[in-house]
């Protein structure tokens, strides 16, 4: 045997001690992610409320005109990207940041808004042009760092500085499959004519161009603060799988180190039972 | 009795009010509004103000609400809020110090000009609630 049994046996010390953290890492998540849901039961319905008033609105109505949605082509384009501040949650981030970096074009035509200690440092070590980044909210979003995003990104979209606003968030499918998403939000997509929709009359006050300044920012708004509200329970659900594997794991290693400390061990009883053998051999 | 129509107020923390009513009178920043069973379809957008919701009994429910907008359709009427409490539960401390904070942050004045609004906007929600709780307790 080539390791001693006491090698062994601080081996399996330390690989327990680590299963003992990530086992309460995923107790923690757990917990979290329970709280992450309830949140997200609630704020749903105003979220989905708002997505189907404006597609409501944009189908029903073709004649109106805003400068949310032009048909001009897109050169720069302005990217939220939602991520977490810290680690230890298996693909969440990477992902997201991934998604971002398989759309994204040129360098210099690319801005973003980067939430979450994450995504900062990977767009910022690669010297990308950070418009606002957000940290240290994602586990807690409130709707007034929603606001602050939206208002952020709806100026550069005014300014003519970008044309298009894309928000890379994670959507909770459910406990164990979380989706990155990449969804824009600017210039708002006119939803296809569907053959049931008659020419319905909609009354605008005080005018269909004011309702719907008005509404779209409300919509870029809400719509990212129920990506941020969502990407937190997927966050806490990525990092709980991600904790029990590795819990699991620590377990798998644990037991292999236990049949090599007993073989060890019972190699040495072994060798010293011989040893005495042949000393008593010798004596006689 | 008249006919009754499906309402439902959303806001982002919860859902303020799902269910059949007779009337609704609500404030659009063109002024009030009341909606009764098949309204035409429309949308509005709302601004600070109270919201009428006429109860079973005859009687009219009243809550203060912030900003937000309305659509009818021949099924349904919701309105999307971003806040909305009916009086009762309207915490006047908090409104007093809100008010307090957001003329205390007018006065000085020297902040960005989007502080100042945001700052207005909640002067006028405190004044809104304080109004509300006053006139309706």
């Amino acid at each position: 045997m080539a390791s001693s049994t006491r090698d062994i046996k601080r081996k399996i010390r330390s690989v327990n001690s680590t299963k003992q953290i990530t086992k309460a890492m995923e107790l923690v998540s757990t917990a979290k992610l329970r709280r992450a849901r309830e949140r997200m039961d609630i704020t749903q319905p105003y979220f989905e409320t708002v997505q189907t008033a404006v597609q409501d609105i944009l189908s029903a109505d073709h004649s109106i005109r805003t400068e949310y949605v032009s048909d001009k082509p897109i050169e720069n384009t302005l990217y939220i990207v939602v991520t977490s501040d810290r680690g230890l949650c298996g693909g969440y981030n990477i992902n997201a940041i991934k998604k971002t970096f398989e759309h994204m074009g040129p360098k210099e035509k690319s801005k973003f808004i980067t939430i979450g200690r994450k995504a900062y440092d990977a767009f910022a070590k690669l010297d990308f042009e950070l418009v606002d980044t957000f940290m240290y909210i994602s586990e807690h979003p409130e709707y007034i760092h929603a606001s602050q995003i939206a208002k952020t990104a709806i100026d550069l979209f005014k300014k003519g500085e970008v044309d298009a606003i894309q928000f890379v968030y994670t959507r909770f499918a459910s406990t164990i499959s979380q989706v990155t998403t990449m969804l824009q939000l600017l210039p708002i997509e006119r939803p296809e004519l569907s053959d049931t929709v008659q020419e319905e009359f909609i009354n605008y006050e005080p005018s269909p161009e004011e309702v719907l300044g008005y509404i779209i920012p409300k919509y870029v708004e809400s719509t990212i603060f129920g990506g941020l509200v969502e990407s937190s329970a997927s966050e806490q659900a990525a990092r709980r799988i991600a904790m029990e594997n590795a819990s699991d794991n620590a377990e798998d290693i644990i037991e292999e180190l236990e049949l090599y400390y007993n073989q060890a061990r019972q190699a040495a009883i072994t060798q010293e039972i011989s040893e005495i053998v042949g000393g008593a051999e010798a004596l006689k | 009795m008249g006919s009754k129509f499906k309402l439902n107020v959303v806001t982002p923390d919860r859902d303020f009010f799902s269910g059949e009513t007779e009337m609704a009178i609500v404030r659009t920043t063109e002024g009030d509004l009341g909606i009764l069973y098949d309204h035409e379809p429309l949308v509005a957008p709302l601004r600070i103000g109270s919201m009428r919701i006429k109860m079973e009994d005859g009687s009219f429910k009243w809550a203060a609400c912030s900003s937000g907008f309305i659509t009818v359709n021949d099924s349904d009427v919701t309105m999307l809020v971003d806040s909305a409490e009916w009086v009762e539960e309207i915490d006047m401390d908090r409104a007093l110090e809100a008010k307090k904070r957001a003329e205390e942050r007018i006065r000085e004045g020297d902040a960005k000009e989007i502080d100042i609004a945001r700052a207005q906007a909640a002067l006028e929600r405190a004044i809104n609630r304080i109004k509300m709780r006053d006139v309706r307790k």
